[in-house]
């Protein structure tokens, strides 16, 4: 219980920002409708299809990447996390309860992937198991890409001009909105290595859509990302007795 | 007591401390202690080490020498243990500018375990102490640097920690709420709790510390009573005068530019020295804890 109220103490604080900011949430569902409205008047049904499996995965790795990685790296620059690590709460508390605060931005992108699913006939458990494993992946694993870069940066004061060009980087440049297929066959093969590639293909395996890897080969991917990320952050994310 | 641990009769230990970033030393040796229910106040020039002590007594940073204790826990043994006893107000730490001053201090107490009610309760006891009420409601942008700094230290105090560190409470508040904080301390310290704080302002100290730990150049040089640091000034008196064309060599004195102020042990002296720098006019007092502190910066300090 005590765990519990420290979770929500946490998130009650960085929710009355995202509630101040509320039209962000906003920009992002006309950006999110936007997308899909665009891809079905030029692609068809099965570029929807696509969309719902990239939107499962990006809206987790841009909450990840971007969204928490900024907050944390306020809470270093600005001094509460020294307030924290002051305190009886834990680091895996905190972080917690800082996604906690984030879950307006994936119940918006739970609420827009399940209704269009619905609408083109994709099985809505499955769109919901997809979220639930890809988004989760991918909000952990583009956290903590971000981090391991943020926090080896002494002087972190513009932590978004780190991480929108690498969101930018990461999510349009590669095979995640467009099909592996475009590109030349080496190409191809070596795209698997980069995270949301895989992210994206696991989510399309997911939900029952044409994918282009074999599922074990993506989740290797993600894994050995995950494993990377994770030393990397760990040897920077200190709670304290730096 | 038989086969039971006595409890230590400090809150905060710090013995032969220190802490070295890459190849400087921030703090080279913090030694002393601060008996339970008390008020310990950390003096020092900027750049003394005063933050980095604090951040090594509340598990922040890890020291590269020596080792300390907050009530009877060590700092890097059981770091966690201390954790649930400690809270911590950061120097220049200001409120997240979109909370009000009330929902600052709830958020504070319900990241610490406290259920919403309960946080809800205490936060209106801690905004009245305070005088916050006028404030509560109003976002963290909309209010002065001094009112958010009151805000933080209720907050900070509103947790009920066993031991309270605040670097520069007072800093940017004015007289008058300075006054009303120093006062909330000294309740705290009743209410069984131990205040650590430090300031620049030695007159503040001097007011609401039953500790003083002067630090200088990453050296403790002074820790004890107020009334045992003014015992450290041979002089009694102080006399302050426009810059004299006579010759300062051999007075105890500390230049301000235009003008001087000299450190006398006889008030009766002070005639005879005017007399001979060729001065008409001056003022005299009794020294005070200021003095006491700069003597021992001057005399002490400077041979580190």
């Amino acid at each position: 219980m005590n765990i519990v109220r420290k979770i929500i103490g946490i998130a009650y604080k960085d929710i009355t920002f995202i509630k101040s900011q509320w039209m962000w949430l906003a920009q992002s569902a006309v950006i999110s409708i936007g997308w899909m409205l665009m891809l079905s008047s030029w692609g068809g049904i099965n570029a929807l299809k696509n969309m719902v499996a990239v939107y499962i995965a990006v809206s987790g790795w841009g909450l990840g990447l971007n969204l928490i990685a900024q907050f944390v790296g306020w809470d270093k620059i600005s001094k509460e996390w020294e307030r924290m690590i002051a305190s009886p709460i834990s680091l895996g508390e905190y972080f917690l309860g800082v996604t906690l605060a984030m879950e307006p931005y994936n119940l918006l992108a739970i609420v827009i992937s399940t209704t269009v699913a619905f609408f083109i006939g994709i099985n809505i458990m499955k769109t919901l198991v997809a979220f639930l494993v890809v988004n989760t992946l991918s909000t952990v694993l583009g956290a903590a890409l971000s981090l391991s870069i943020i926090l080896r940066i002494k002087k972190p004061t513009n932590i978004s001009a780190i991480t929108n060009p690498l969101q930018s980087l990461t999510t349009f440049l590669p095979p995640v909105y467009y099909l592996p297929s475009v590109l030349p066959p080496i190409a191809r093969d070596i795209s698997i290595g980069i995270p949301t590639v895989a992210l994206v293909d696991l989510a399309h395996y997911i939900i029952g859509i044409d994918y282009y890897f074999n599922p074990l080969v993506s989740t290797t991917s993600i894994l050995i990302w995950l494993i990377a990320v994770g030393i990397l952050t760990a040897k920077v994310l200190k709670w304290g007795l730096e | 007591m038989y086969g039971a641990e006595v409890p230590s009769m400090y809150a905060v230990e710090a013995y032969d401390m220190g802490k070295k970033f890459e190849n400087v030393w921030a703090v080279k040796s913090a030694t002393f202690t601060i008996p339970r229910k008390s008020v310990g106040v950390i003096a020092g020039p900027n750049g003394a080490g005063k933050t980095t002590t604090i951040k090594m007594l509340i598990t922040a940073l890890k020291p590269s020498k020596g080792n300390g204790k907050i009530i009877g826990f060590d700092i890097v043994e059981e770091f966690r243990e201390i954790r649930k006893h400690v809270a911590y107000q950061p120097q220049d730490y200001s409120m997240f500018s979109d909370l009000t001053p009330e929902q600052f201090i709830i958020s504070t107490l319900m990241m610490r375990g406290r259920g919403y009610v309960e946080a809800r309760i205490e936060a209106y006891r801690w905004i009245e102490e305070l005088g916050l009420i006028e404030i509560k409601n109003r976002k963290g942008w909309s209010l002065s640097g001094g009112e958010r700094r009151r805000a933080v230290v209720a907050a900070t105090l509103a947790t009920n920690a066993d031991v309270v560190f605040l670097d520069e409470p007072t800093s940017g508040v004015d007289v008058e709420a300075k006054y009303a904080v120093l006062k909330v301390l000294r309740s705290c310290i009743r209410n069984g709790s131990t205040i650590v704080l430090t300031t620049h302002n030695l007159v503040e100290a001097g007011l609401v510390a039953d500790t003083i730990i002067v630090i200088h150049n990453g050296y403790t040089l002074f820790y004890g009573s107020p009334t045992e640091l003014m015992e450290k000034i041979p002089y009694r008196y102080k006399m302050t005068m426009s810059k004299p064309s006579g010759n300062l060599s051999g007075i105890f004195h500390i230049d301000l530019g235009d003008k001087v102020i000299i450190w006398l042990k006889d008030r009766s002296k002070a005639f005879a020295i005017a007399e001979t720098l060729g001065v008409n006019t001056f003022s005299i007092e009794e020294v005070n804890l200021e003095d006491a502190y700069l003597y021992l910066i001057k005399s002490l300090g400077e041979k580190l």
